[in-house]
């Protein structure tokens, strides 16, 4: 199951790039830097970084070929492998809706190049790309293998644009859902999400998601449940507490018993103790206690464009007040401004956090806040997948305050700073070389 | 940001295999096979020097697994405060130990190991 994940700012900057008129050339032609992710696992994949444009010099006038590109080009292409140590994919553009696919003249001429590319390093990922106004279609050599079809291109961002093969469900089960758009089930289907802890919070999104359709789940939390989680997880039981259950396995129950054909995979261990499922998941929830926890998640999150939605809550008591319950629903999307940019992680938290190593006690948690982010996190990711609401922006920070009722925009999101973010360079993207 | 040539010479002579990474907007150091304090079980790890503040200590040894130094009468048990930290897409461990500001990069990794001796 090969995937390849790109982000919506470098399919646009592709897509005009390729759409620029040419003296003579009827289409034009350019070029991917990829990188490979999950090596060696179950769900392989190919992350790309960044875009290079071929120069109007270094077409070839051929009636027969909409795009022919000379030995410079491809003498550029070859030497970009050399010096960034990145796989490279070539690129062209089939101007109509829907899924493009490879015509009979690429399917002869362009493997040949990859060919040349593999001849290079055979070390990283090459292939070809084709891409159409609103979807794509890759066919990739992975170290050691043939270059063949890969199985689903993610387009991050927002829109997000998740291309697979999965058929819709079809059922009057969705009809009311159907305002999301004609392609969100299967937008839904196609998606393997990922939750990061599945108590509090992660309980209510899994039951939420298996409600809306979603089929492919990675569930992650090492604790069973105690007594003392009966206030708030969704689906335990007095039975769960007596037989010790794992929280995921509780999850996996709930959303089976919403939707029968999920394939659930749930994994009794902490997340980064099973890195291969967290980086071949599409989209995560992150459901996590703690800051430093959320900079390691966010930062694989980041490493393999992942977008990331992260909840929390948290009440402080102050002697002779009354208790202030706040949370804060984020959505950090690849390429776009970071916890880091938006200062809710900072080294100040960070620091105090650890000072308190081992006397954190049990953050006060309730069920109706816990549901509150959650659903909020859903909504954000329903967002996300269909673009029901016209929304653009990749970053959302929601701040909740539970003693008025209420969650709007973090007054953060005011100073956000103009620059890109520094904290997740795009070069980084793969697995740490 | 790069690190200096020249310190990063003093590291290639503690630890032959060591190599800068770079983590976000972090540069760190990865010690292959750093040797540590006769005694320590293991007796070589794998770790990495991160070598500005980070959760409240100037700079941060973490290592591949967790290490039992020698054993001493009166000796404070380590305060391993970093468990299972995701860096470089490994987990990682930590002991509580605060360093000097203002070192040298080859000096930082000589007081994190002093704390095993």
């Amino acid at each position: 199951m090969t995937t390849l994940r790109m982000t919506r700012e470098l399919f646009n900057e592709l897509q005009r790039d390729l759409r620029r008129m040419h003296p003579f050339a009827s289409e034009r032609v350019a070029f991917v830097q990829v990188h490979e992710g999950n090596r060696g696992g179950e769900h392989p994949l190919v992350l790309a970084s960044a875009s290079h444009s071929v120069t109007d010099d270094d077409y070839i006038n051929d009636p027969l070929s909409g795009a022919r590109i000379n030995g410079t080009a491809i003498r550029a292409a070859m030497q970009r492998i050399l010096d960034s140590g990145a796989g490279i994919l070539h690129v062209h553009l089939h101007e109509h809706d829907d899924a493009p696919s490879f015509g009979r003249m690429d399917r002869r001429e362009i493997p040949r190049l990859v060919k040349s590319f593999v001849a290079t390093d055979a070390r990283v990922p090459h292939g070809m790309l084709v891409l159409s106004n609103d979807s794509a279609h890759a066919w990739v050599a992975m170290p050691g293998q043939a270059l063949r079809p890969v199985d689903k291109v993610v387009i991050v961002g927002r829109p997000m644009t998740i291309i697979g093969t999965n058929p819709a469900y079809r059922s009057a089960r969705y009809d009311r859902q159907s305002f999301l758009g004609r392609h969100s089930q299967r937008a839904f289907e196609s998606t393997r999400v990922g939750i990061a802890g599945l108590g509090g919070g992660g309980s209510h999104m899994a039951q939420q998601l298996a409600h809306l359709g979603f089929k492919d789940y990675v569930l992650f939390d090492k604790q069973r449940i105690e007594d003392s989680n009966l206030n708030r997880l969704v689906g335990g039981t007095e039975n769960d507490v007596a037989g010790q259950a794992f929280k995921v396995d509780i999850a996996h129950r709930v959303i089976c018993g919403i939707r029968s054909d999920a394939q659930v995979l749930p994994i009794r261990e902490r997340w980064q103790d099973a890195a291969g499922a967290l980086r071949s998941c599409d989209l995560v929830f992150g459901c996590v206690d703690g800051f430093d926890e959320r900079r390691q998640l966010e930062r694989s999150c980041r490493r393999y464009l992942i977008p990331l939605i992260d909840i929390g809550m948290d009440v402080q008591c102050v002697k002779g007040q009354l208790p202030r319950m706040a949370g804060q629903v984020i959505l950090s999307t690849p390429g776009e401004p970071c916890m880091q940019c938006i200062g809710f992680l900072n080294e100040k938290t960070l620091t105090r956090e650890a000072q308190r190593y081992g006397d954190a006690g049990d953050n006060p948690q309730v069920v109706w806040a816990n549901g509150v982010l959650a659903s909020t996190a859903i909504g954000i990711a329903v967002d996300l997948l269909t673009g029901w609401t016209g929304k653009h922006v990749g970053l959302e920070y929601l701040s909740y305050d539970g003693n008025r009722n209420c969650i709007g925009p973090h007054v953060r999101l005011e100073y956000l700073p103009k620059e890109q973010c520094t904290h997740h360079p795009l070069d980084q993207v793969g697995d740490p070389v | 940001m790069t690190l200096d040539p020249s310190q990063f010479a003093e590291i290639l002579e503690i630890c032959p295999a060591a190599r800068e990474v770079k983590e976000g907007d972090a540069t760190l150091v990865l010690l292959h096979d750093l040797r540590l304090p006769d005694g320590c079980q293991p007796a070589t790890i794998r770790a990495l020097l991160w070598p500005a503040a980070r959760d409240g200590y100037s700079s941060r040894l973490f290592f591949s697994q967790r290490i039992t130094p020698v054993a001493k009468a009166n000796q404070q048990p380590l305060n391993w405060n970093a468990n299972g930290v995701r860096i470089l897409e490994e987990n990682w461990h930590a002991f509580s130990w605060q360093t000097r500001g203002g070192q040298r990069l080859a000096q930082m990794i000589g007081q994190h190991l002093q704390a095993l001796r």
